[in-house]
């Protein structure tokens, strides 16, 4: 009796991960055609945009760029300085250092010369208590805020409540933009004034060098790590994002480097400051403030404005950040869930939210069960040999499989690895990663799931390199 | 022992068959990667070779040492299109007569560009009139007015600041009609690309803001290009219309005209919108009578000081700093009004 109720349990699992395993893929392969068809247009749409002649009419939109920053002393002078050579026309730079408890603000004053100066806000977002706004005397649209400690949403918001211009550009201050990027990010600003957020991509710094804040070679990171996230990233941006943008259904614009218009983002309440996914919440939030209120809205990806960012080299400071993401997403989905499956938000509400609900956000849990029920099936000798291989064949075959197609997107549109050994490095990631990293992420996944039901809010602390001092390759 | 299976026989040979098909996709992907990388090193590397053979041709006949025909001379038939690119290049870059000699060395090589402006992808036939439009707008004068009337909102962009920049009021008409298309463009940016037109065009420009059956936002891309064109005889019509319309984007880019090119006589159709519902339209008004109006508004804008809306206050300051009324201005940042920050800025600002 207990054996068969066993049985049943195993089949019932088996089932479960199985259709799990065929939905996710099929909606994985599903964005990777529609961000196929969408990147090839989109390359040869760019070949008709002059965008130094954009920057030049001045026809573009001015731009407030928030970066807050908490105890990054190592990168916030440079990453600073990369802000202040931007190719725009109108522009300013906000700093919030959120109570740093490094040298953060006296690194910015030494370098800066900052003076205290006062700023009246254009809106008033609750936020922890500002302690003094600084001005640059050299640098005329450099403002740094210092504000007490509330954690990164807050440092946005208060930032927000400086911006005057009509865009504002949340940068994370250890992330570098590439010069063009706030022109090209804009562009959908002024191509339809329904746009209220748009995002670029994001990619790995590890790796690749930097001088004064600007490219000098990009290359694949030393540590595998590392590399594994290269793969990881070019997969969600180019296959994921584009995809999802290409049925309007844009859930997550990266916190690390996103536009959007200033007034809308107010009107709907700024950031969330209880969460830490915050970058999807507003996102989200957006799309139901809009809907809600039945404003005609559009949130974009654009797949040429690059951010770069560090990603984390050792496993312990990985496993923190998924579990940070996995705990804003859960927090997201969960606060939002009225969406969830409601027509009247659209392919939001049919299909992007169900996809992050079921899929991204219940997956890994399911995806768990699976690999607990294979052990058991196989410690108990009841597994079917043929079916544990073939099924974990397609696994493999599968993960490979849209690995390479977002490689080949890569290659079909911006070829930013142009060493063809890293481009080769990167197809051999794309078969390693399905042999412990995929699992490694579930697990953190697993147990970002918990700790969210735990309600553990922290963020966790990371170090910084500095972008100028990266691992150059010999 | 019995084997756990949920799934008969077919079901494997179903996933074996799709392990396969999948495994075949793979296959393919990498082989297409593959291939688009090595198209893509051939290319990077054509091009370098026929720059360092062009570039050198081309400076020389810029500086009148070598003749034309020694550049056509190196242009093989398949490299047409890249000399093109390569030309488009220094088109924009250089002016003048250096510009003339690169827009004259491109002419023969147009008439193949001038094809694709036909092709059945949007994208190839915006990218061939971007082509046209920077190297020989009056030669395929034509080919723009076509692109006018495409379907794709890309290619009739594109026509449009060409012809734009041509400047020619018979185009300015043309263009204007098909101006309502672009509704949900931004009105800056669409006012930037009919300023190019360039002050012949005013008299059109002007019909066209008065023309009450185009769309509120056409109508306000036209207040904007006047504004930038500092059209000074827009100013009636736009404090004539200020009386009439409700449009907030409309209402704001008369506003912005007033401020231009305005004058005292437009003050009282701007005075009346102090007390508009909407924020964005008071803060401009107030802007608006700092910069045309008498002593008299000193008092207007000092009474916007405590509207509710912190963008009215901000542009209420600034009206005050405009109109040197730094002794109240003072007298604000020193007292505990909601407006004493942005008071202490400007002062700030002032002195520094």
């Amino acid at each position: 009796m207990m054996r068969d109720v066993g049985v049943i349990l195993l089949i019932g699992v088996n089932v479960l991960v199985l259709t799990y395993f065929v939905v996710l893929n099929s909606t994985y392969l599903f964005t990777s055609i529609t961000a196929f068809r969408s990147l090839r247009r989109y390359s040869r749409r760019l070949k008709t945009v002059n965008v130094v002649q954009l920057i030049r009419s001045g026809a573009a939109l001015p731009v407030t760029l928030v970066a807050p920053a908490h105890n990054e002393e190592a990168t916030c002078v440079d990453a600073a300085r990369a802000l202040l050579t931007l190719d725009y026309p109108e522009y300013e730079v906000v700093i919030v250092n959120d109570g740093s408890t490094d040298a953060t603000l006296e690194r910015l004053i030494e370098a800066f010369a900052l003076e205290k100066a006062p700023r009246f806000p254009s809106s008033d977002l609750p936020t922890a208590p500002v302690r003094a706004t600084y001005r640059s005397p050299h640098y005329r649209n450099l403002w740094v805020l210092d504000k007490e400690n509330g954690k990164k949403a807050d440092a946005i918001n208060a930032g927000l409540n400086l911006v005057r211009t009509p865009l504002f550009c949340v940068i994370d201050s250890d992330s570098l933009l590439e010069p063009q990027a706030l022109m090209r990010v804009s562009r959908p600003f002024l191509e339809d004034v329904r746009t209220v957020a748009a995002g670029g991509i994001i990619r790995i710094a590890n790796g690749t060098t930097f001088e004064k804040g600007r490219i000098q070679d990009v290359r694949l990171p030393r540590n595998l790590l590392a590399r594994f996230q290269v793969l990881e990233y070019l997969r969600t941006f180019h296959s994921g994002r584009l995809g999802w943008a290409e049925v309007n259904a844009t859930m997550i614009i990266s916190g690390a480097f996103g536009l959007f218009r200033r007034s809308v983002v107010v009107e709907a309440g700024g950031f969330a400051t209880n969460t830490v996914g915050e970058d999807m919440e507003l996102v989200v939030r957006l799309h139901r403030y809009c809907h809600d209120n039945g404003i005609p809205y559009r949130i974009v990806y654009i797949p040429d404005p690059v951010a770069w960012t560090e990603c984390p080299e050792t496993i312990r400071t990985l496993a923190r950040q998924r579990d940070r993401w996995q705990r804003g997403l859960v927090d997201t989905l969960t606060r939002h869930r009225r969406m969830l499956l409601r027509p009247r938000y659209g392919t939001v509400g049919l299909l992007s939210y169900p996809y992050f609900y079921f899929l991204e956000m219940i997956g890994p849990v399911i995806e768990g069960a699976g690999y607990v029920a294979f052990a058991v099936t196989i410690f108990l000798g009841l597994a079917s040999w043929p079916y544990v291989a073939a099924f974990l064949a397609l696994a493999v075959v599968f993960g490979v499989a849209l690995s390479v197609a977002a490689l080949g997107l890569e290659e079909l549109s911006f070829r930013r690895y142009k060493r063809t050994g890293d481009m080769i490095r990167l197809f051999w990631l794309a078969v390693a990663e399905n042999f412990g990293y995929r699992q490694l992420n579930s697990w953190w996944r697993i147990r970002g799931m918990w700790s969210a039901l735990r309600g553990k809010t922290a963020w966790g602390e990371q170090t910084r390199k500095g972008f100028d001092r990266q691992d150059s390759t010999p | 022992m019995e084997t756990v299976s949920p799934f008969s026989d077919r079901t494997l040979q179903l996933v074996v068959l799709v392990t396969f098909v999948i495994l075949g996709c793979a296959l393919v992907f990498t082989f297409v990667a593959g291939w688009l990388r090595t198209r893509n090193i051939r290319e990077d590397r054509r091009w370098t070779y026929l720059e360092h053979i062009w570039e050198p041709i081309l400076f020389a006949i810029l500086t009148g040492e070598r003749r034309e025909r020694e550049i056509y001379a190196r242009v093989l038939r398949k490299d047409r299109r890249r000399f093109v690119t390569f030309l488009i290049r220094y088109a924009r870059q250089l002016k003048g007569v250096e510009q003339d000699t690169v827009l004259r060395l491109a002419a023969p090589y147009l008439e193949g560009i001038a094809e694709d402006v036909r092709h059945r992808s949007p994208e190839v036939r915006a990218s061939a009139l971007q082509a046209l439009g920077e190297l020989s707008v009056t030669e395929y004068h034509a080919e723009f007015l076509h692109g006018l009337k495409d379907p794709s909102l890309l290619v009739t962009m594109i026509a449009i600041q060409a012809l734009a920049r041509h400047g020619d009021p018979d185009d300015a008409k043309k263009v204007l009609q098909v101006l309502d298309r672009f509704q949900h463009w931004n009105i800056g940016h669409l006012s930037t690309i009919l300023a190019s037109m360039g002050q012949t065009c005013a008299p059109i420009l002007r019909a066209a803001l008065t023309d009450s059956t185009r769309p509120p936002r056409i109508r306000a891309v036209m207040a904007r290009t006047l504004a930038s064109l500092t059209d000074v005889g827009a100013a009636d019509v736009g404090s004539q219309m200020l009386q009439s319309e409700s449009d907030t984007d409309l209402v704001v880019a008369l506003l912005a005209l007033i401020e231009k090119v305005g004058g005292p006589e437009q003050l009282p159709a701007v005075r009346g919108l102090l007390h508009s519902p909407d924020h964005a339209v008071r803060a401009l008004a107030v802007t608006t009578l700092a910069r045309i109006g008498t002593a008299e508004d000193a008092g207007y804008i000092r009474a916007a000081l405590d509207d509710g809306s912190n963008w009215v206050l901000l542009h209420a300051v600034r009206g005050l700093e405009e109109m040197g009324a730094t002794n109240l201005l003072t007298e604000v940042a020193d007292s505990e009004h909601a407006g004493a920050i942005a008071a202490r800025e400007v002062l700030w600002r002032e002195q520094a």
